[in-house]
């Protein structure tokens, strides 16, 4: 997992910090959403509606909707949004979707080395 | 901003950035409208973040910057960031964008909307941590990483190798790689390929750096299924021409299966297209690229699959006739002008059809859907449930849609359409497309854009609804 703590405010032109599921990271300035929660891990980011499956990014060009979820309070394509800083995003999609933040992570999906 | 243009582009990818160049050059009121956040289109994607431009320009690189470096000195009026997700006869163009909606008019309309990737549905192809192949390619290109530890890269073509070996470069070498294709395919389709001999330079390139990595390559084979639920912990694999399973530890896959004209705005204005065994659904267009539809041109892989180079020099020809049909170039102009690509389209038209030959994707993988896979993706749609829903007497993709909820969630049947009519071919001997026509919006608009910001609570559970 990518360091979660303490990210530095210092005005930093290459990174930006943003909160994922209310803990604060500092991430390369630049990238998707989806690809800073794919690096950080796991990579569910919700559960479909009907069967609660667990879900992440799969096309990462705006066409399947798998990276849906709660970017500052609107459901939006995470493969499709650059980060910001002061960004909060939830790994919760619409419906009933829960993902990451409410499965207490008993198993880890690769990202960046840990 | 103005509104209404001589000529409105759409897609920044090579194809619809040489139609935009083209006309703005040649007088034309332009606008090029794309949804990425800058011009360069899926191969010749702007890098986004300092690793990624820190890794050396490539080809694709060069390409793209070359490309945005021209589009800037054009006169075109360039919106990045803007989804086309509604258009009119006449034409009418409905966007949302980084500042909220508009409408954008234009006599002259060129569509170079790109293509989108087939992925044969197999068990597991739902489980967090498998993607696309070309999201392999997007996330190289603009972010310079590729998430995943133990990975497995999988499907045909150009693509395959192509996402193998940058994996490679990256210091990430795939625990296996595996090919529906063969030794055989890939020979046959050298003389093809020798039609672009730097594009051919770079593909043998990518197969040095695959077996100087020793890394295990699997030829006529295909994923059997993921083992997994909520994350990958391998995947099973199978010879075509019978042989045992193999299984192997992976904790992220990468699959493509071919692509498929990204054409719902044609389908929506209804120009015409005719089926292809290599190209996929082709737009209907003369050797001008004027579609069936008065005033709209289409150009690149959204009018049928042919690759950078020919989406390239099919966009300039577009945004040529197009000024040429607005009156501001004059018929020797035109032809003068359109020669050097209508030349380098033909040169290239073998060099096409190998890589689309290559990157196809064999009808009986999609045969082979057992029942247990899901079928779409947003609904959770079983094959067997759409089966039965063919036994129960759908059919149509509009029927079954009613009887099982598949194609009507977000993704508005981009995922699973195409599986579904083979299987509705074979189940029912139907023939031709049968996907229905679609409707406004042709891409999921983000609400929020469209309405303001809204409350979390207030998002009706997406069912029959697109986003
Ligand atoms: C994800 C992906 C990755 C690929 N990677 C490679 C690669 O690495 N190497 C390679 O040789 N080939 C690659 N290809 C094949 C590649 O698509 C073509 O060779 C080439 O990019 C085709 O050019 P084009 O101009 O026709 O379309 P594209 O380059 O796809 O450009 C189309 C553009 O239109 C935009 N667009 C589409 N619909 C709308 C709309 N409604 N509103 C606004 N904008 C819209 C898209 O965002 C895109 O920017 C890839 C294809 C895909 C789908
Ligand atoms: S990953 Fe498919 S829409 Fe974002």
């Amino acid at each position: 997992m990518a360091p979660p703590e303490p990210p530095s405010s210092a005005p930093d032109e290459g990174h930006v910090v943003l909160r994922v599921d209310g803990v604060a990271h500092r991430v390369e300035a630049g990238q998707s959403v989806a690809a800073v929660l794919l690096a950080m891990g796991p990579y569910i980011l919700r559960r479909s509606p009907n069967r609660g499956g667990a879900r992440s990014a799969f096309c990462m060009m705006g066409a399947c909707q798998e990276c849906a979820i709660v970017i500052d309070g609107a459901i939006r394509r995470a493969c499709q949004v650059e980060v910001r800083a002061g960004m909060e995003i939830s790994r919760r999609g619409a419906g009933l979707g829960t993902g990451a933040s409410k499965q207490g992570n008993a198993e880890t999906t690769p990202g960046t080395a840990s | 901003m103005r509104t209404a243009f001589d000529l409105v582009v759409v897609g920044a990818g090579p194809a619809g950035g040489e139609a935009a160049i083209a006309a703005a050059r040649a007088g034309l009121a332009t606008c090029l409208v794309d949804e990425g956040p800058a011009p360069g289109g899926q191969v010749w994607r702007a890098p986004r973040t300092a690793s990624a431009r820190g890794s050396g320009p490539d080809a694709d690189r060069r390409g793209g910057d070359d490309l945005r470096a021209r589009l800037a000195a054009s006169g075109a009026t360039i919106l990045q960031g803007a989804q086309v997700w509604d258009a009119r006869p006449g034409f009418t163009l409905s966007i949302v964008g980084p500042d909220g909606a508009s409408l954008l008019s234009a006599p002259r309309v060129v569509l170079a909307t790109g293509a989108t990737e087939h992925v044969a549905p197999f068990p597991g192809w739902t489980v967090p941590g498998v993607f696309g192949l070309a999201a392999a390619t997007t996330l190289m290109k603009s972010q310079g990483t590729l998430p995943g530890r133990r990975i497995a890269v999988a499907g045909q073509g150009p693509l395959l190798v192509a996402v193998a070996s940058k994996a490679i470069a990256l210091g990430l070498r795939p625990v296996v790689v595996i090919d529906r294709n063969g030794i055989r395919d890939w020979s046959r389709a050298a003389p093809g390929f020798a039609r672009d001999p730097a594009a051919m330079a770079r593909g043998l390139g990518w197969i040095g750096r695959l077996a100087a990595a020793r890394v295990p390559y699997r030829a006529r084979s295909e994923i059997v299924g993921v083992d997994g639920t909520d994350t990958v912990r391998g995947i099973v694999v199978r010879p075509l021409d019978g042989g045992a399973e193999r299984r192997f530890d992976v904790d992220t896959l990468y699959v493509g299966d071919g692509l498929a004209p990204a054409d719902e705005l044609l389908r929506l204005l209804g120009a015409a297209q005719e089926s292809d065994p290599l190209q996929g659904p082709r737009a209907v267009c003369d050797a001008d690229r004027r579609s069936s539809v008065p005033g709209l041109y289409v150009a690149g892989d959204g009018a049928g699959i042919r690759g950078a180079q020919s989406a390239a020099a099919a966009g300039r020809i577009a945004g040529l006739a197009a000024a040429r049909d607005h009156g501001a170039l004059t018929d020797p102009a035109f032809d003068a002008a359109s020669r050097a690509p209508r030349r380098k389209l033909w040169r290239l038209a073998r060099f096409a059809d190998a890589s689309c030959r290559l990157m196809r994707m064999p009808e009986a993988s999609l045969d082979r859907i057992a029942d247990q896979t899901i079928l779409c993706r947003c609904e959770d749609v079983t094959a067997g449930e759409f089966r039965a829903a063919i036994a129960d007497g759908a059919r149509d993709l509009g029927q079954a849609k009613h009887f099982t909820r598949l194609g009507m969630g977000p993704c508005q049947g981009r995922m699973c359409l195409h599986a579904a009519a083979h299987l509705m071919r074979r189940e029912t001997g139907a023939l031709g497309d049968l996907r229905p026509t679609p409707r406004a919006p042709v891409r999921p608009v983000e609400l929020g854009a469209l309405i303001g910001t809204y409350d979390y609570d207030d998002i009706p559970v997406p069912k029959a609804a697109p986003l």
